[in-house]
Formats: C-alpha cells, sequence, structure tokens
C-alpha cells in the first residue's frame, strides 16, 4: 500500500442510498484509496455503481455515510462555494455526455476553469496553454469554430483539454467514449495514458469496456454496490 | 470582463430570436409609457397654452390703476431670471356703439416695438395693417363680423364718464380666442393716453416669462423685488380649477405607466424563468468545473439588466418616434399642430431608469434557481 501523502482521494465506510418515494441502496461500505499518479479504471455492469462512486469521488455528490477525502481533507463539511473551489483547483471532469458550452468556440470551453478562477480576467499566457493543450489533444484547426460544430470525437478531445486546463490532480471520466466508435475511442484512451504519463495526472475512467480496463495500472470491480475485486497491473504501456 | 457578463452575453446571443422577443417586448412597455406620458404632457401643454393664449403669464398692477414709474419697474423686473418680455400697457374699458347694438370693449394701449410685442399682432393680423398712427385701431374677428366694421371704417369708442373718440380701423387680427377677438381694441400708446389722460402713466406692467408652469413662483420673486404697492397676477392662480382637473388627468398617466411597467417585468421574469431551464445543462456543468452560486445567479442578473438597457434605448426610440409621427400627422384643418410637443426629459429619463431597474429585478425569480440549481442533477440525468 502507498504511504499515506501520496493518496490523492480516499473513500471511508462509504454508503449511498438514493432516497425519493422508495430507497435504493447503492454503494455498501465502500473504502478506497486512489495513489497519486495512477491510472485506475472501475468497472463492473450497468447498475453497479460506478457512476454513484465517481460522483462521489468527484464530491458532486454526499454520501449518505462515511467519509471522502481529497487531499487529506474531509469535504463532509465544506459548502457549495468551497467545494465549487476544491473542485476547480484539484479535479478534472470528463463525462459521457461531454458538456461543452455550446454558447463558446473550443479555445473558450477550454479556457473556462481558469476563466472561472479569475473571474474572467484570462491572461495571455492562459491562452498560450490553452493553445497547447488543444494541440494535445489534436485539435488546433478547430480551436476558433464553436464547439457545437464539431464532431462528438472532437468534442471529447476538447473536454478532455478542458479538464487539464487548471492541471488539476486527478481527472475523473465516466465513460468518456460511451458514444464514440471503436478507432475513437481508443485514441481517447491512448491520449488519457499518455497524458498520464507524460503530466503525472492521476486519472479515474469508468469504463465497462475490459480491453481498456486492462491497459490501466489498477482495475477496481463492482458488482452490487461493493469492490469485488481490486488488481494492479504492474509495467502497463500507453497503447500504441 | 468578468465571466458571468461574458457567459450572459453568449447565452443572449445563442437565443437570438428569444432575446430578440424579449427586448421588443421591453420596448413595446417602454415606448408606450413614454408616448403616453409626453402625449399627455404635451395636450395639457397645448390646452394651457390655448387657454392662456397670448395673455401675459402675469399682469402687474396697483390699486390705484396708474403707473407711473415705469422704467424704474422694469429695471427691477430685469434683475429677476426667467423673463422674457416686459410690456407696459394702458387699458380702458368702454363701449363700441353702433346703430342696433352697443358692445362691450377693452381698449389696449401698447407699444408695437417687436422685442416686447406680447401679442405679436404682427403675424395675428389677418388683414389691414397695424395701427401704428394716431386714432388708428385694430379690432378683431369676431367683433368685425358682429359690428360689420372693415378695414378704413370709423368706429365710435364711449368711455363709462361719456367722453366720445372716432377710431378708424387700420386692421383686423385674430388671436384665436373668442373673448378676446370679440372684446379687445388694439392702438398705439400715444392714442391711448389721449384717450384715456395721463399721459406717460400705464395702468398694468404685463410680463411674460419662459417656464409658464412656474409663472407663480416668478411672480413671488418679482413682487419682492418691486415691493408690496403693487399687486403680481399669475395665470396659474386664474386657472387654479383648470390646473387641478389636468393634475388629475397626470395621476391616471401615471397609474396606466406604473400597469405597463409591471406587465414588463412579469413578461420577462417568466421567459427568463425559462431560459434558466434551458441552459440548466451549462449552468451544472460550470458549477461542476466550480462556478460558484452567486457567480451563476449573477449570469441571469445581467442576462436581465443587458435586455432591460437594449429594450429600453429601443423603446425610449420608438415612444419619441411614436410621438413626432403623431405631431407631424395630427394637424388641424388649416395645417397647424393639434398638440404643441412638450418632452419633459427629466420623465424620459425617469421613465428608462425604472425599466432598466424592473428588467434587472426580473432576474431575481431565474437567478435563485440557478443558485439553487445542482450540478449532480445535470450530470446523472445526462
Ligand atoms: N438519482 C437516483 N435515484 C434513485 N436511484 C438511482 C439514482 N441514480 C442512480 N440510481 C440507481 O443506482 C444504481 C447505480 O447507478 P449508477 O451509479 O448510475 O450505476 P452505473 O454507472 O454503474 O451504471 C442503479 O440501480 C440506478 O438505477
Ligand atoms: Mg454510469
Amino acid at each position: 500500500m502507498a504511504d499515506k501523502k501520496s493518496i490523492v482521494i480516499e473513500l471511508r465506510k462509504i454508503s449511498k442510498t438514493y432516497s425519493g418515494t422508495v430507497e435504493t441502496p447503492v454503494l455498501f461500505d465502500i473504502d478506497l484509496a486512489i495513489v497519486k499518479g495512477s491510472l485506475n479504471s472501475i468497472i463492473g455492469q450497468s447498475g453497479s455503481g460506478k457512476s454513484t462512486l465517481l460522483n462521489l469521488l468527484g464530491t458532486l455528490d454526499k454520501p449518505s455515510l462515511g467519509d471522502v477525502l481529497v487531499n487529506g481533507l474531509i469535504v463532509h463539511n465544506m459548502d457549495d462555494d468551497r467545494l465549487a473551489k476544491l473542485r476547480n483547483q484539484t479535479m478534472g471532469f470528463v463525462f459521457q455526455f461531454h458538456y461543452l458550452l455550446p454558447e463558446f468556440t473550443v479555445l473558450e470551453n477550454v479556457l473556462i476553469p481558469i476563466s472561472i478562477e479569475k473571474n474572467g480576467k484570462v491572461s495571455e499566457q492562459d491562452r498560450q496553454k490553452a493553445m497547447e493543450l488543444i494541440e494535445l489533444v489534436g485539435l488546433s484547426e478547430k480551436m476558433n469554430v464553436m464547439s457545437d460544430s464539431i464532431s462528438g470525437g472532437q468534442q471529447q478531445r476538447t473536454a478532455i483539454a478542458r479538464a487539464l486546463m487548471n492541471e488539476p490532480d486527478i481527472i475523473l471520466a465516466d465513460e468518456p467514449t460511451g458514444n464514440l466508435d471503436s478507432d475513437t475511442s481508443r485514441s481517447i484512451y491512448k491520449l488519457f495514458c499518455k497524458i498520464n504519463r507524460d503530466l503525472g495526472t492521476t486519472f479515474i475512467i469508468v469504463t465497462h469496456d475490459d480491453r481498456i480496463a486492462a491497459q490501466t495500472d489498477r482495475i477496481i470491480e463492482l458488482k452490487d454496490g461493493r469492490i469485488v475485486s481490486d488488481k494492479i497491473n504492474k509495467n502497463v504501456a500507453c497503447p500504441i | 470582463m468578468v465571466l458571468s457578463l461574458k457567459i450572459a452575453i453568449r447565452f443572449i446571443l445563442k437565443s437570438k430570436w428569444q432575446s430578440l422577443f424579449i427586448i421588443f417586448g421591453i420596448a413595446v412597455g417602454v415606448s408606450v409609457a413614454i408616448f403616453i406620458s409626453i402625449l399627455i404632457d404635451s395636450l395639457q401643454y397645448t390646452l394651457i397654452k390655448g387657454t392662456i393664449g397670448n395673455a401675459p403669464h402675469l399682469t402687474i398692477t396697483t390699486d390705484s390703476n396708474k403707473i407711473t414709474n415705469y422704467n424704474d419697474l422694469k429695471s427691477k423686473i430685469d434683475k429677476v431670471s426667467g423673463i422674457t418680455k416686459v410690456y407696459p400697457a394702458v387699458d380702458g374699458n368702454g363701449l363700441l356703439i353702433t346703430p342696433n347694438k352697443n358692445y362691450p370693449v377693452l381698449l389696449k394701449g401698447v407699444s408695437f416695438d417687436k422685442a416686447n410685442d406680447i401679442y405679436q399682432l404682427e403675424t395675428r393680423k389677418i388683414e389691414g395693417r397695424l395701427p401704428l398712427a394716431r386714432s388708428e385701431v385694430m379690432i378683431g374677428k369676431d367683433l368685425s363680423v358682429s359690428t360689420g366694421a372693415k378695414v378704413g371704417d370709423d368706429i365710435s369708442f364711449t368711455q363709462a364718464n361719456g367722453s366720445k373718440s372716432t377710431l378708424l380701423v387700420s386692421g383686423i387680427y385674430d388671436l384665436k380666442i373668442a373673448t378676446v377677438n370679440n372684446a379687445w381694441l388694439f392702438t398705439n400708446l400715444a392714442t391711448a393716453w389721449a384717450i384715456f389722460g395721463n399721459e406717460g402713466t400705464y395702468t398694468a406692467v404685463n410680463i411674460q416669462v419662459k417656464d409658464i408652469f412656474n409663472a407663480d413662483q416668478t411672480a413671488v420673486t418679482i413682487n419682492k423685488q418691486i415691493g408690496s404697492n403693487y399687486k403680481v397676477d399669475n395665470w396659474k392662480a386664474q386657472n387654479a380649477q383648470l390646473l387641478a382637473g389636468l393634475q388629475g388627468q397626470s395621476t391616471s398617466s401615471y397609474m396606466i405607466q406604473v400597469f405597463v411597467l409591471l406587465s414588463v417585468l412579469i413578461s420577462i421574469a417568466s421567459i427568463l424563468s425559462i431560459s434558466v431551464t434551458q441552459k440548466s445543462k451549462q449552468i451544472g456543468i460550470l458549477k461542476a468545473i466550480g462556478l460558484k452560486n452567486g457567480k451563476s445567479s449573477n449570469i441571469f442578473y445581467f442576462q436581465g439588466f443587458i435586455l432591460g438597457f437594449c429594450g429600453t434605448v429601443l423603446g425610449v426610440a420608438f415612444g419619441l418616434g411614436l410621438f413626432y409621427a403623431f405631431v407631424t400627422f395630427a394637424k388641424t384643418p388649416d395645417g397647424g399642430n393639434i398638440v404643441e410637443p412638450l418632452i419633459k426629459w427629466n420623465i424620459v429619463l425617469m421613465t428608462s431608469v425604472i425599466a432598466l431597474a424592473v428588467s434587472s429585478f426580473a432576474g431575481i425569480i431565474p437567478a435563485r434557481k440557478a443558485n439553487k440549481l445542482s450540478p449532480i442533477e445535470v450530470i446523472r440525468n445526462g
């Protein structure tokens, strides 16, 4: 087990029950610690609780029981604004439905996290950095087009560049290629792996594709709201 | 530019038709409010001008009906600001005697120097010329009709003490007020003095002011300057009842404006509320990446303000345009204006400020919705 300092996010005895007209218990007594710099995958069948788990890790949702720790701090008592700032500074999100702002260009979308941090006053340096990230995800020609006029794969690349903008400690991706064809999917995972290796960014990727999971450092498998297996892969090489 | 403002602008531009619709709605409301207020002010102004006509706004008289030191008085009056014309007169009552009937008339001796000509007889003249020579007189259109006196005719003016003067009609005027056209005879000062005696003294000093609605205040100021031996009458005191009626009319026009602006408020608020629902995906994702609740609310306050600003500017332009069109096309049969335009810019400004405040306020409901929106709702539901 890695030493305490290198843990980015930790779940302690987490349970989650959705309460609506009926109580739906989804997660049971989960303990999970994510090591800094690692490339992790969460697998499991549909409905096993993967998204719920990822949203708890991302402080977007609150557990029914247990604690979430981000960089060693318990988030339980933080208010909305404090959590917003925490997410802005430490996390990047990539969702299945890429969720770009269609009112903005590709470049502007990538600049949103820093724009939020600086309340709109982005510097030339920030702009430069955003352009480098866009180049990294291979979208330089599309930089100044509106974000709803590019393909799904290109939108997902834009979302990845956006997630990287504030140099987060961790990127949380929930079935990021769920809507993309297999070639595009493969190139997106290749990109994740490359960013992880080059920049040291921690990744947690929810996927139902075992072949993709097999190329990550750690595979956590959920079944009916419990972790049923947690495997470490040694010496994983990024796909070519 | 702060982020919330930038997002607000993009949201507005993205849903162009919806934004134009809101702006147009505000503009219609504002233009109606502005048009009504300007129209009512102008109609009142026209009515007042018609009522006081070319009559003096202020009249200085004494108990003895004799003003001996006109030059001294004038230099004192000139010190008061807002006065456009000062005009001494020698007036006297009498009868115009014709074979069939006697007509009560007022003979007014005035000077025809252009700068101080209150009655503007030169332009109001419909026949003949000004009564500049000795014993010449100008009569009103209506009196000419009823007496049959024409330019070049002699008429007979008899005072209460029985003394008779024969005067030559040099011209006929139309001051557009029947009571004046029926009764007033204009002559030069020398003739008036010759008829009434007291050469060099006046019976009244007439004054016109720039701001007729402030005439009562000016009267007080002048009275202070010239002393309490003189009485200063103003048109407002003489028309108190009319003014009270107009005040009531103004109040009802304010009510109309309040309801117009209220309906503007409700329509913007409801459309903006819908727009939060339309943009909930964006708000959710922005919050997930770190936008704070307050800033997400600001987006909608800014939207309300921007839409309100555009709508107000457009509305003021519409309102003024509508009014000028009305003034241009609403003409009397002889081509004169039905309404004399009177635009109170402070009212226009106030209406605009209120409309702007109201539209910004309309952002409150969507802003609170945005504030409460939780990013997880959006992310969970796709
Ligand atoms: N808001 C909710 N209210 C009630 N039940 C929910 C809600 N969200 C998810 N669930 C239920 O929780 C379970 C786990 O869902 P989820 O975490 O989305 O699983 P996965 O991502 O692995 O498919 C499912 O049975 C789902 O129906
Ligand atoms: Mg899921």
